[in-house]
């Protein structure tokens, strides 16, 4: 037989060979429902709770003349043991198959965090489909209803809106980004614990509900800024009705409380992940002018200059700990009639911000260490650092002993830029 | 068979290392660090060193042979049935290597991205590609290695250092790991990652230059250790010690993590590009030495007609564990404890007896002719 | 049932090779008594196994080719059917031209069927040489002679010129007649009819003088042709703009216009029985590897065919693997290409009645590369090299990337992009493989149906083609727009391939990656691409391997492969090639970097910037 018959021969064999056994996994794009959001409640008998937000891709991509379709999302609730045998259930009955390789973010209601969310990060880490930079949230109401009062309105993609909301603590300071990877593997370490985006509903539909708001924020002792408050005590009236503001701090894998807005912003001061963020300073001098009722505020653009310097020495089993951090700021705004620009002003203003910064800190730090009695600033890496075997390090026991740590905090603001303007002159009475 | 094929330096060097780097994809990193904790990377480190001196030693006592393989040496020592058992030890020993890459490389395949059809296929398509390439030969395999082993070097360090923003380096501490007594009973057991070193020795007869292969295994050492150490290095910086041990695939893993902006963010498709082009070439160049050991060990005129056995009977072989990954991860363990004696340690017993007696032959004509 | 047995048999029996003796370009030259270390011999003269072997095939394929194209015997004096040898033999005794001048008309008239055959013409006339005159008479083609040349330096000469007083007194009638009657630049003394019967076959003269015993054969080639024109294929800003046009001595003059060397050989071959098609090698004496040339020679000699059209015919014939997805010689259409390539002592092959000149040996990267690219300046012609190997990129590999991702691994889409592909493909009816087949086979039948549209209506048709219809295929929601832009980048890449040839075989092997990625995504590209450059690494083009100088790592500077390095930096032939001479320019090519840039000459420092 010719060499081009036995040739022919091979190629069709195995071309029927292909057609036979056919192609298994290919799926079209348009067979699949993307979820963008996934959120977790527990309902009274023990069954979980799993709402799915799907997309809908002809309102978002090209497709037909947009404004056809209202909604770009859908939402979806199903009861079930599992996750993913609640996902079966979904599948048989919508005209799609669910698939989570683009979900943004996952919520978890509070009171399932309380109860300890390891099982759930484990199916989040062991399904292919799930994305390690997966946002994790842990909303204070119920995950469904969260889910369901989101709404994109400034764009229609609604994976767009989520990923860009969770994504501001790089500029916002108020909120922590934390991914499930990240989120499982500070989980599983032996030296500090998790965080979790804190998310919540407002209650708040028109201004005048925002007054009953700001009156329990003036029965405060503490001057109430910007951020001083969890997402669901957010002062803003907003179509969507969605809220993202502090942390939900862990201790292994269960809930030990909140952070404010403004004591993230100081978890990621200490741990370095510091972005540019606004921030607002109480004038030193008392209000000047007219006004003294008005207080006076300064706003800085802060940034990490350097990362922090950690260094832990061990005293007869207490750690005393210190702290080391350098932040560099610009002057945005000063509202008061004292100019800070330059000169021996600009020093003090520096004197001013580096003291009021370190208080804050300190008191964040010695709330983890006595309220939450978790290290979710990592202080245990500079302590582990130290050790040689890995048994020692585990017999030492990290975590107990972080709850006696002595901390000490040295903060040093350098103001590098006034803005644009050099001085400021205040009107002339 | 009358032309005497040759390969250059670079191109058996670019073999050693895709043979012995391709673990590196699969799991090593992970096994790695269940062995010695966060110390890992030194384990490693210490082993390229002993299997670096160890090959200095066999290159001595090899300058004797130089251009002769492993069998014809074994031949000199043992006769005739020494090469043939050596030959179907060393047959043995790349056949379960391959049967076993072949299946992880398949199952891994399969929960990456295609996993509703059926194992045998995967594998199927493995061995076309496989069959391809050990029926042109070793001077067109040896030359793909060329062209692709640097771009595959590259894109692995890419991926490396793309994962830069997620280094830390305190997850390497507790410095020393699980202990010293570990890292050293754990780390002779590991010289058998170096393992398909051994591939060298069936090398030298198509090297050019016969004294050259000095030169191509100290290269391919040193490259495939570099290479070892900084998957492990990279891999226990990404992830600390008891998470390190939980991901089946630590190169996907870190591939999948790499964002740098909101756009290039899900490049681990790109991946599997790489992954499936070094398991063509790792599994097509182990085909190619299985048929050339069983040729050269029974002395068979040709070697093309061995292809399609061994094919059948690799295919045969991998799907013969049953419980996917544990039992793979059970059948590679127990390969760990005595590959590095097949490898590192018979070639030197089969040296030593081969130059012995090559000296009392020399010493009996000395005599003879006196 | 015997027929099954053996089919079976030779199905699953392996049959061994039959040993084999592939030509191997080695670098024999340079190299002392001692043989290339390992490397086979792979000449091994005349009549070596691989030659019987191959005159055997070739022996096969003109017989198969013979008993197809075999004429119905005419008269029965056609000797020319039979081997070459026996006719040979036969002309020798009985073909030589008889000194009566009324045999030789008979025989010519019989021989040309000259009451049959029109443009036949016969001039008789008489040659008056010492006061005798000679009946005589010339014969030609009409149509393939300029017949003003014919006229004056034929005609008037003999007829007239011989009256002129001139020394005849002890010179034979055929020196006089050579020496002194006929003024023409090419001429030829003939003693077999057959020598006379080739040149006016080709456009000679024949000239028989009666009580001669040998005729003469004048070269009065003049016939029509075009003119030297702008390539078509191979088109370019920068550079010189003529092209080979179909007569064979024109484009050799065309070459020795470039390259006013000596040593510049043309060789002539004739290839064919019937068509006797003049080839030429041409090559450079002292740069071109002897072996390489006696390849071709020995190549070339010994195709047995009846008819030769063009080079891409010869193509076929001389190539080492006819089924390789890639061409393993070079067409081009460019003297200044060909005489490029010769100076990097290469080889190359003029084919009568074809514009392409084919280069060999030839590897993989020539076939990127871009006549342009030595006359633009360095970054430009680096730049377009990128985008070059972009284009043959995107034309290989896009669309079955784009259905590898979309259907395998949609993960690796970004959100925004998957969402605006699953909503345009919310109406499409076909599966994206079924849609990519579609629009890609209409894209190969425009371009196909683009080639052969009469007039102006062709360029319009494929623009009009692919907007409209493409247009229409997305309104009429059958393919989605996405897929439109993906199939019009990739037909746009497969222009940017500069060897027509090879551009080719990217089209087609695109098709099978598609099939591949729709089976099995990533796998299955890279499966594909495995065997691919598998095969395209084995291969070799006249005995030089298709990847080198990257493949089998040679030891020369590798400086015009991917991309190029600056002209002055060019200073070796290329390694492969196994030139005589590598050193093509001093380490100082240019001279007054010298003094300007000072700048060592000695080529130990490399900063000849």
């Amino acid at each position: 037989m010719s060499q081009g018959l036995k040739t022919v021969l091979v190629i069709c064999l195995s071309v029927t060979m292909l057609f036979t056994s056919g192609c298994f996994d290919a799926s079209e794009p348009d067979d699949m429902a993307y979820v963008v959001a996934l959120g977790l409640d527990r309902e009274t008998g023990g069954n979980l709770m799993i709402t799915l937000l799907l997309a809908v891709p002809i309102a978002v991509g090209v497709g037909p003349e947009s404004g056809e379709i209202e909604n770009s999302t859908n939402i979806i609730t199903v009861a079930a043991p599992t996750i993913l045998g609640g996902i079966n259930v979904i599948d048989s009955m919508i005209s799609k198959r669910v698939n989570f390789s683009h979900a943004k973010l996952v919520v978890i209601s509070k009171e399932l965090a309380e109860q300890g969310v390891e099982k759930f990060i484990n199916t989040f880490i062991r399904f292919r489909e799930f994305r390690p930079d997966t946002y994790l949230g842990i909303t204070e109401g119920s995950a469904e209803e969260f889910l369901k009062l989101s709404k994109p309105v400034l764009e229609y993609n609604p994976s767009k809106h989520f990923e860009l909301i969770m994504e501001s603590f790089a500029y916002t300071g108020f909120s922590n980004g934390s991914t499930i990877e990240e989120f499982y593997s500070k989980m599983e370490s032996t030296c500090g614990e998790p965080v979790a985006v804190l998310l919540d509903i407002s209650p708040i539909q028109e201004v005048r509900d925002l007054t009953e708001l700001l009156k329990d924020f003036s029965n405060r002792n503490d001057e109430v800024l910007e951020g001083d408050y969890t997402a669901g005590e957010m002062p803003v009236v907003y179509e969507n009705k969605i809220r993202q503001m502090g942390s939900a701090v862990f201790r292994g894998d269960k809930m030990a409380g909140v952070l404010t807005g403004r004591e993230t912003l100081y978890y990621l001061m200490v741990s370095g992940k510091l972005g540019d963020v606004y921030y607002t300073l109480p004038d030193l001098n008392e209000g000047s002018g007219n006004m003294p009722e008005i207080k006076d505020y300064i706003t800085l653009r802060l940034s990490q200059a350097r990362k922090p310097e950690i260094s832990v020495t061990i005293k007869e089993n207490i750690p005393e700990v210190r702290i080391k951090i350098l932040l560099e700021g610009d002057i945005v705004a000063i509202t008061g009639r004292n100019d800070y620009s330059t000169g021996d002003a600009l020093k003090m203003l520096e004197e001013h911000a580096s003291e009021y910064i370190k208080e804050k800190v300190v008191s964040f730090m010695e709330k983890t260490r006595d309220e939450f009695k978790s290290d979710i600033c990592f202080i245990g890496k500079h302590v582990k650092k130290t050790f040689l075997f890995w048994e020692d390090w585990l017999k030492f026991n990290w975590p107990e002993k972080y709850e006696k740590a002595r901390l000490n905090v040295d903060l040093e603001v350098k103001i590098r830029r006034p803005g644009i303007m050099v001085k400021q002159i205040p009107e002339m009475d | 068979m009358d032309q005497k094929t040759t390969i250059g330096n670079f191109e058996a060097a670019c073999i050693l290392l895709n043979l012995v780097s391709t673990k590196i994809i699969l799991d090593f990193p992970r096994t790695a660090s269940e062995d010695a904790g966060t110390a890992a990377w030194i384990m490693i480190l210490l082993d390229s060193a002993v299997v670096y001196l160890l090959f200095l030693l066999i290159t001595r006592m090899y300058k004797k042979f130089a251009g002769k393989d492993l069998l014809d040496v074994s031949e000199k020592a043992l006769g005739k049935t020494g090469k043939t058992v050596f030959g179907i030890i060393y047959l043995a020993q790349f056949m379960y290597v391959t049967s076993i890459v072949l299946r992880q490389f398949a199952e891994d395949i399969k929960v990456i991205s295609l996993s509703t059809t059926p194992v045998s296929i995967v594998i199927l398509m493995f061995s076309a590609g496989m069959i391809v390439g050990a029926w042109l030969g070793l001077e067109a395999v040896s030359r793909l290695h060329v062209l692709a082993v640097p771009i595959l070097a590259i894109a692995y360090i890419l991926i490396l250092l793309f994962n830069i923003p997620r280094y830390d380096v305190t997850r390497l501490s507790p410095w020393l790991g699980l202990g010293v007594e570990a890292l050293a009973v754990k780390g002779v057991f590991n010289l058998s990652y170096f393992s398909e070193l051994v591939a060298l020795f069936f090398l030298m007869p198509f090297l050019k230059k016969e004294k050259n292969f000095g030169e191509v295994g100290r290269y391919g050492i040193f490259f495939s250790g570099l290479f070892l150490v900084l998957s492990t290095l990279c891999y226990l910086m990404a992830y600390q010690y008891p998470t390190s041990t939980e991901f089946f695939l630590p190169v996907y893993q870190m591939a999948r993590a790499i964002k740098i902006g909101r756009f290039f963010a899900r490049i681990e498709a790109a991946f599997i590009l790489i992954w499936a082009s070094c398991a063509f070439l790792y599994l097509s160049s182990c085909l190619y030495f299985i048929t050339y050991i069983f040729q050269r060990a029974f002395d068979l005129k040709y070697r093309k007609p061995l292809i399609a056995p061994f094919i059948v009977l690799i295919f045969t072989l991998s799907l013969v564990p049953e419980n996917l990954y544990s039992a793979l991860q059970a059948e590679m363990q127990i390969y760990r404890i005595f590959a590095w004696i097949i490898s590192f340690i018979f070639p030197i017993i089969i040296l030593a007896i081969a130059s012995f007696r090559a000296r009392l032959r020399s010493k009996r004509e000395e005599v003879s002719s006196q | 049932m015997k027929g099954l047995a053996s089919f079976l048999k030779s199905v699953f029996l392996f049959k061994p090779a039959e040993p084999k003796n592939p030509f191997v370009l080695d670098d024999f030259e340079n190299k002392s008594a001692n043989p290339d270390d390992g490397r086979s011999d792979g000449y091994d003269g005349e009549k070596g196994a691989d030659e019987k072997d191959g005159e055997n095939r070739e022996q096969r394929k003109s017989d198969r080719r013979k008993k197809i194209t075999k004429p119905v015997l005419l008269s029965g004096n056609d000797d020319t059917e039979s081997d070459d040898n026996k006719s040979d033999d036969k002309d020798e005794k009985d073909d030589r031209i008889s000194s009566s001048v009324e045999t030789c008309l008979a025989v010519i008239k019989e021989r040309y069927s000259a009451d049959i055959n029109a443009d036949f013409k016969i001039r008789e006339f008489k040659v008056r040489i010492r006061d005798r005159a000679y009946p005589a008479f010339v014969c030609f083609f009409d149509g393939l002679v300029d017949t003003s040349i014919v006229n004056n330096n034929i005609l008037v000469p003999l007829m007239t010129l011989s009256v002129m007083p001139m020394e005849t007194e002890d010179r034979s009638l055929q020196e006089i007649v050579n020496d002194h009657l006929i003024p023409q630049n090419q001429l030829k003394m003939c003693r077999s009819y057959q020598e006379v019967v080739d040149e006016i076959n080709f456009g000679g003269a024949g000239i028989f003088i009666d009580s001669l015993d040998v005729a003469f054969a004048a070269d009065v080639k003049g016939w029509e042709h075009r003119n030297v024109e702008q390539p078509t294929s191979e088109l370019n800003i920068r550079g010189p703009r003529e092209s080979f046009i179909e007569s064979n001595r024109a484009n050799s003059a065309l070459l020795r216009k470039i390259l006013k060397d000596e040593n510049l050989i043309v060789e002539d071959v004739l290839v064919g029985e019937r068509s006797k098609t003049p080839c030429s090698i041409v090559y450079i004496k002292t740069i071109a590897n002897s072996r390489l040339v006696d390849e071709v020679r020995k190549r070339l000699k010994s195709i047995k065919i009846a008819y030769l059209r063009d080079a891409g015919e010869l193509e076929q014939f001389i190539e080492d693997d006819t089924f390789l997805p890639a061409p393993q010689m070079l067409l081009t259409e460019r003297p200044d290409r060909v005489a490029a390539y010769l100076g990097e002592g290469r080889v190359a092959i003029l084919v009568h009645g074809s514009p392409f000149a084919i280069v060999v040996p030839v590897t993989f990267f020539n076939l990127i590369h871009s006549p342009e690219d030595y006359y633009l300046r360095y970054p430009y012609s680096t730049l377009l090299r990128i985008v070059r190997i972009l284009g043959i990129l995107i034309t290989l590999y896009l669309p079955a990337v784009y259905l590898a991702i979309t259907n395998y691994h949609q993960e690796m889409l970004p959100t925004d992009l998957l969402l605006a592909i699953a909503s345009a493909r919310e109406k499409v009816p076909f599966p994206t493989i079924v849609s990519i087949l579609i629009m890609e086979i209409s894209f190969e039948l425009i371009r196909e149906a683009g080639i052969r549209i009469p007039g102006p209506i062709g360029p319009t048709l494929s623009i009009v083609g692919g907007l409209i219809l493409g247009q229409a295929a997305v309104s009429a929601n059958l393919v989605s727009p996405i897929l439109i832009i993906i199939v019009a980048v990739t037909g746009i890449g497969s222009f940017a391939v500069p060897d027509f040839s090879l551009g080719y075989s990217f089209r087609a092997l695109r098709f099978i990656y598609i099939l591949l990625a729709g089976f099995a995504g990533l796998l299955g590209i890279s499966l594909g691409m495995f065997i691919h450059f598998l095969l395209l690494i084995n291969a070799k083009s006249f005995g030089v391997p298709f990847f080198a100088p990257f493949a089998p790592k040679t030891t020369g500077k590798r400086t015009n492969t991917v991309f190029r390095s600056p002209l002055w930096k060019e200073e070796d032939r290329p390694d492969f090639v196994n030139p005589k001479d590598v050193k093509q320019q001093p380490f100082v090519s240019r001279g007054w970097v010298v003094s300007e840039k000072g700048v060592r000459t000695d080529g130990s420092e490399d900063n000849d910037r």
